[in-house]
């Protein structure tokens, strides 16, 4: 198809416009990482994906999203010196063993849903179009949160787990082999996106690192959200409590 | 895929609103930022009443957009060191949240636009859950609990529903206002102390999270929409007390 030189200049101005704006938008990215900048973890947090700046951030850029939670948690422990302008002691991560094996285990969990997404897409059983687009936006969701959990945890003064929590796989390994239908794998699904949920709401009040609370509910509140799709593909009801249990959670350390 | 070069100039010239509406402020932005560079500790429970003072910052129920910055007393803004929230009474505004959004399922009902009985059994669940998590943040409350739903909420949302043409219009308001509570409790989960309240605030933020899924799914939004599928939770359409106080 054929288009006009208006719209061509039309489009290579807004491309070079674009281009300069997101220039100095790196620059002040990359600036503001540094520890040198000294900028303390609630500016990271105002500026890059706070309530305010969320969404001016992704409409200009597509960054890879993080948590705002888990910026504000992360920064401090950059600053080598320990002083300067962050006098909120309270708020400079501190190596936590407790975060660091609640993390872990977090990031190992979403690998478990990234394989099992994955084992879905391309077993052959998942029929329906619409099903399959919803399995790989939250398996790409499930990556997302899995870059998350990796990042703060190393943030946390860890080693990040990057594979599929082992103990976890293993329970599961009967239900894998015995899938046979679409339903089959839904189920599988929705159940993981169950104990995903609750696995994280699990951590709430456990973390030494405070922010973190936030962090992971920013994570266990979309579980949820896909608990509940998934739910009502099965035509199963997914409001059944006022209150959101952690029942089948994944306990802090199991498989890590 | 076809596609006209008419289509196409309407989808360049979204694209290009974005950007401009995304860079208009980012002087403002790195302002903000050195100004935040300079917080200190106790910041998290400030930050429930400071960032509502940030240039920009909008809530958006039923397709009103209320700016909260031009809410937000002067006095607040720059006296906000002194302002603390404890649990208490941010519990005491989690129930006012909750009271507010039962009160707006019951006016919902009443206004005869929701048509579809599945939906108006949904509402009808939702209404009873908003009820059981206003109680339980009353327990919560030490007593600072009102009883009573968050006028100023209340009031955005009647107004956002007596304009509400059909039925689609009242379940995008009810879309809205759950993403909202999600991200108040969201916003909540960085201020609290005690771990009851904690734990109490995260086993809710959760069913609001679901509440939304069903109402995006009723309005049929596609699974990319962040109104109802994100990649993330945030704390951007969050309720904050200076913007809604309790009465």
């Amino acid at each position: 198809m054929e288009f006009s030189q208006d719209l061509r200049r039309e489009a290579a101005a807004i491309q070079t416009d674009h281009a300069r704006s997101m220039g100095g938008m790196r620059e002040l990215v990359k600036r503001l990482m540094d520890p040198a900048s000294r900028a303390d973890d609630a500016a990271k947090h105002d500026l890059l994906l706070s309530a305010v700046n969320r969404r001016r951030f992704l409409q200009i850029g597509g960054v890879s999203v993080l948590s705002a939670a888990v910026l504000a948690a992360c920064g401090g422990s950059d600053d080598s010196d320990g002083g300067g302008d962050n006098a909120g002691g309270a708020e400079t991560t501190k190596k936590s063993d407790t975060d660091i094996t609640i993390l872990r285990t977090a990031s190992s969990l979403e690998h478990v849903a990234i394989d099992v997404y994955e084992k879905a897409i391309t077993s052959g059983l998942v029929t329906t179009a619409a099903v399959a687009d919803v399995a790989k936006l939250f398996q790409q969701q499930h990556r997302d949160h899995a870059a998350l959990f990796e990042g703060a945890t190393k943030e946390a003064g860890g080693e990040a787990f990057v594979t599929a929590n082992p103990a976890v796989l293993q329970s599961l390994q009967a239900r894998i082999a015995a899938l046979g239908s679409e339903r089959d794998v839904i189920v599988l699904a929705r159940d993981l996106e169950g104990v995903a949920a609750a696995t994280y709401q699990s951590t709430v009040g456990a973390f030494d690192n405070v922010k973190l609370n936030q962090a992971t509910m920013s994570v266990g509140g979309v579980e949820a959200r896909h608990k509940a799709v998934l739910d009502s593909v099965l035509k199963q009801n997914p409001h059944p409590a006022a209150f959101h249990k952690t029942e089948g959670h994944v306990a802090a350390g199991t498989g890590v | 895929m076809e596609i006209t070069e008419n289509t196409l100039r309407a989808l360049v010239r979204e694209a290009d609103e974005q950007h401009r509406d995304g860079m208009a402020t980012i002087a403002d932005d790195i302002s903000e930022l050195h100004h935040a560079s300079r917080t200190t500790i106790g910041r998290s429970r400030r930050e429930l009443v400071r960032t509502a003072a940030l240039a920009g910052a909008v809530v958006t129920i039923g397709g009103a957009v209320l700016p909260i910055g031009g809410l937000v007393p002067a006095v607040a803004q720059e006296n906000d060191e002194e302002k603390e929230l404890d649990d208490p009474a941010i519990a005491a505004f989690a129930e006012s949240v909750e009271l507010a959004a039962v009160e707006a399922y019951k006016a919902a009902a009443a206004s005869g636009k929701v048509t579809t009985k599945a939906v108006s059994d949904a509402a009808g669940v939702f209404l009873s859950h908003h009820q059981e998590h206003a109680v339980a943040f009353a327990s919560a409350s030490g007593g600072k609990a009102t009883g009573k739903a968050n006028p100023k909420l209340l009031k955005s949302l009647a107004d956002a529903l007596s304009k509400a043409g059909d039925e689609n219009a009242v379940v995008k308001i009810a879309l809205d206002a759950e993403n909202a509570a999600a991200a108040t409790y969201l916003f909540a989960l960085g201020a609290l102390k005690s771990e009851d309240a904690l734990k109490l605030t995260a086993s809710i933020l959760p069913i609001e999270s679901a509440h939304a899924v069903t109402l995006a799914q009723v309005l049929g939004l596609p699974p990319t929409d962040r109104l109802y599928l994100p990649p993330f939770e945030t704390q951007e359409a969050a309720l904050l007390p200076d913007t809604f106080p309790l009465g």
